[in-house]
């Protein structure tokens, strides 16, 4: 049976004992933890070097709606976990159980799923830690574990592999690894060198390896400086916050921005060296890129001289670039400015920005309302996906297709 | 409109270059030591800030990035005072350029990096006093061609009640029909904080737009980037949610918000995003609109107004931003202006949109927004709030 839906953007919440059973013995109870916060008696994730623990946030759980948007029912749940944390209980199972998430998915009628890490939460911990050997332990647990998710449905789970940011060697060590472990593409929280802001010429080594190995290259929405969170979405107030915060660890938070890594990329000539490298920004939603490529191609064409590469900004873009939405209205009425091959529908479940279980529903009217074709939107509801991560178009037999 | 008066093409957003000896003359004698000045440097001119070495417009000579890149790789060292075009300081130069240029009017703003290392000054009289002998002069500039020349007052931030000041003299007395502002006059560190409602209120009454250029704020930067980069929101943006949030809007209906040199093909998709937040996340957001059935996106759009070069994606998508609100702009003479080729870039930059459309664009809006000779009705409420939907649920 063919598919009808791919999304390229899901997530699992790891579980909580994961690294405590499966860490090598010496760092057992070194690694992270779940604990039970003091006053709100949520729970977080906690590990050796990490002074604050990392709560579980409000966007790791999502509330089962009757219907769309059903506002009542968030505020309902968003009451319930207000003044007590967030804690395992309050997920849904499909988070880390592999048979519940089937369930999960196909009751959004969703066919297969790119899943990434939590996000936040426990890789906090994992990239402070001062103990690179440590971390890179922490990593491979981590990496095993999804490639055992994953194997549950071949067919339903494309699972990102998680690369190290302890440093270029370990990077591609564990890209390999990845790759024998089966899984069809990793997530880079940094620069293949581990720096969060800068990228160097050295990290062609890791480029050539993926290219190799036919390994596509996520970054999901931005590299995540370990500065605990950088401010809510939601108010103007958290995200200056945030940005104060990071200003004073000397860190400039635009530059781990997926628009800042993008153009770094393409400066620095990695999409001219790789034509054939597979580079996906997931939850980076795609309505901004219009007018970053009408301008970025317009200064290169007025500075000709400063820009040594032979394509434009926006024929690397098509090349070698995918981006991934949740609901992005601007973007599906733009996407001839962007590329229809290069967009991706993936609404985010199981984190709050999804609308499950209507999110396949939401995702059609979306692109119908733009007037998009029926070979658009199997484009950008599955088929680049398929493409870029090489699954059939049809599915083996044993799999059941949702309704 | 008189017929004498025919606007096609208006740019919202031009610059001007000070002369140096305005800024001694209009101070006191105990001030003028600190008074900018300009000072032989490395083959050129740089201003000196009270010690501070600012360099003029890299593209000063030239009045576009596009020629000095024709003409050779770019030079880094400083311009000198001689080499600067005349246009930039001489009324009757200017509209000698305009007419080269092929445009018929022109938005002048300031300079940019003087400004920002004048805004910095620890002296608030020296920096009333610099502002005022600018105001002084923007306005005899204009005054030599006043249907041609529109200059925008330079507003203090020294304190809410000389911003106040200075723009009822600016466009009472010396006939200015704008302000920009580089940083909050209260002091605040965002838009939309209380202690500047009696500046808005002012401005509400005055009913004149206040401009922002790139940046806004103490340590801001004004000066817009230049060189090869992708097109990105520019840092101003970040004021708007803010005065949404804080209810301005509601307080002072006729406020009207121009994001000038900072394009607008970033902005629906930014604005769908505060939408989308505050529909599905209502109850946890700090801030509400008082209008129950809106969403931040209408009160943006409804005042804000934005300057485009080439930004072809906002041209595009100008029934979902409001036709209204988008003024062209040549950026004489910074690094991404055309000039003395301004109107083919405007014409090809519009190439798509039906002429009267095109018309609103390219000078109507402009000259409405301002109520410039010919055009003192401004906009009709439904004009300024004809725009799509952008989030259907």
């Amino acid at each position: 049976m063919q598919y009808k839906s791919i999304s390229a953007d899901g997530h699992v919440n790891e579980p909580p004992e994961l690294w405590v059973k499966n860490l090598p013995e010496k760092f057992r109870d070194r690694g992270p933890r779940v604990i039970e916060t003091p006053n709100t008696k949520g729970h977080a994730w906690l590990m050796e070097g990490q002074t604050r623990p990392s709560v579980m946030g409000f966007s790791s759980m999502y509330f089962r709606s009757s219907k769309r948007f059903d506002r009542a029912s968030l505020v309902e749940g968003f009451k319930q976990i207000k003044d007590r944390g967030v804690r395992y209980e309050d997920l849904f199972p499909g988070s880390y159980d592999p048979a519940a998430r089937v369930d999960e998915i196909l009751e959004d009628s969703i066919d297969a799923e790119v899943i990434f890490n939590g996000v936040g939460t426990v890789w906090t911990g994992i990239k402070l830690c001062p103990d690179k050997e440590l971390a890179l332990a922490c990593y491979r647990v981590y990496n095993d574990w999804i490639a055992d998710f994953q194997a549950y449905a071949p067919e339903r789970f494309i699972c990102n592999g998680t690369l190290p940011t302890t440093g270029l060697d370990d990077a591609i060590a564990e890209l390999h690894r990845c790759a024998e472990l089966g899984l069809r593409t990793v997530q880079l929280e940094s620069y293949p060198s581990g720096s969060f802001s800068d990228p160097s010429p050295e990290d062609d080594r890791f480029w050539a390896a993926a290219v190799e190995l036919g390994m596509p290259i996520n970054v999901h929405t931005q590299f995540f400086f370990p500065v605990g969170d950088l401010g809510s979405k939601i108010t103007a107030d958290g995200v200056r916050a945030g940005r104060e915060r990071a200003k004073q660890r000397g860190l400039d938070v635009q530059a781990g921005s997926f628009p800042v890594i993008l153009w770094r990329m393409m400066q620095s000539g990695v999409f001219e060296r790789f034509p054939d490298l597979k580079f996906v920004g997931s939850e980076v939603h795609t309505g901004w890129v219009p007018y970053y490529l009408e301008r970025f191609d317009e200064s290169v064409r007025r500075n000709r001289r400063e820009w040594s590469l032979p394509l434009l900004p926006s024929e690397y873009f098509r090349q070698n670039v995918s981006v991934v939405y949740i609901v992005d209205e601007v973007g599906a009425h733009n996407r001839y400015d962007i590329g229809v091959a290069n967009i991706m529908w993936g609404p985010d479940f199981p984190h709050s920005s999804s609308a499950w279980p209507v999110d396949y529903e939401l995702g059609l009217e979306i692109l119908k309302r733009a007037g998009s074709s029926e070979s658009e939107i199997e484009r950008i509801m599955w088929k680049n996906a398929a493409d870029i991560y090489k699954v059939p178009y049809e599915a083996r037999n044993a799999v059941v297709v949702a309704a | 409109m008189p017929a004498s008066n025919e606007y096609k093409l208006i740019s919202a957003d031009s610059h001007v270059l000070e002369p140096p000896t305005i800024f001694a003359a209009g101070l006191p004698s105990s001030l003028r030591d600190r008074a900018p000045k300009l000072v032989a440097h490395d083959g050129g001119e740089v201003w000196s800030v009270d010690g501070e070495l600012v360099p003029l417009p890299a593209t000063a000579a030239t009045g576009s990035g596009w020629h000095r890149a024709a003409d050779g790789p770019p030079t880094d060292g400083p311009v000198s005072w001689d080499a600067v075009l005349p246009a930039l300081y001489d009324p009757a130069e200017r509209v000698r350029a305009q007419w080269s240029d092929s445009v018929d009017g022109e938005i002048l703003y300031p300079s940019t990096g003087l400004w920002d290392a004048i805004k910095t000054l620890d002296d608030d009289e020296l920096k009333i006093g610099l502002i005022k002998a600018y105001n002084d002069w923007i306005a005899e500039f204009c005054a030599y061609q006043p249907d041609r020349l529109f200059g925008l007052a330079k507003l203090p931030a020294t304190s809410v009640q000389d911003a106040q000041d200075e723009l009822l003299r600016c466009v009472n007395d010396l006939g200015l029909r704008g302000a920009v502002l580089d940083t909050w006059p209260s002091g605040a560190p965002t838009g939309g904080n209380s202690a500047d409602d009696p500046f808005w209120e002012t401005v509400n009454d005055l009913r004149v737009p206040i401009s922002l250029h790139f940046g806004v704020g103490l340590a801001a930067i004004t000066t817009p980037v230049a060189g090869i980069a992708p097109g990105l929101r520019p840092p101003m943006a970040d004021a708007l949610l803010p005065m949404v949030a804080a209810g301005l809007f509601d307080r002072y209906p006729d406020v009207k918000v121009v994001f000038a040199h900072g394009d607008a093909g970033w902005a629906l998709h930014w604005m769908e995003f505060f939408d989308i937040n505050y529909v599905r996340h209502k109850h946890l957001s700090e801030y509400a609109l008082k209008d129950p059935d809106a969403v931040p996106s209408e009160y943006m759009r409804r005042h804000a107004w934005f300057t485009f070069h080439q930004d072809r994606p906002a041209v595009k998508n100008r029934h979902r931003l409001g036709g209204v609100h988008l003024l062209w702009a040549s950026h004489f003479p910074f690094d991404d202006s055309n000039y003395p080729d301004n109107r083919q870039q405007a014409m090809r930059v519009t190439d798509e949109v039906p002429q009267e459309e095109r018309q609103a664009l390219l000078g109507e809006n402009v000259a409405r927004l301002y109520r410039l000779p010919g055009y003192d009705a401004g906009f009709t409420s439904d004009e300024v709030g004809a725009f799509e939907q952008l989030v259907h649920f």
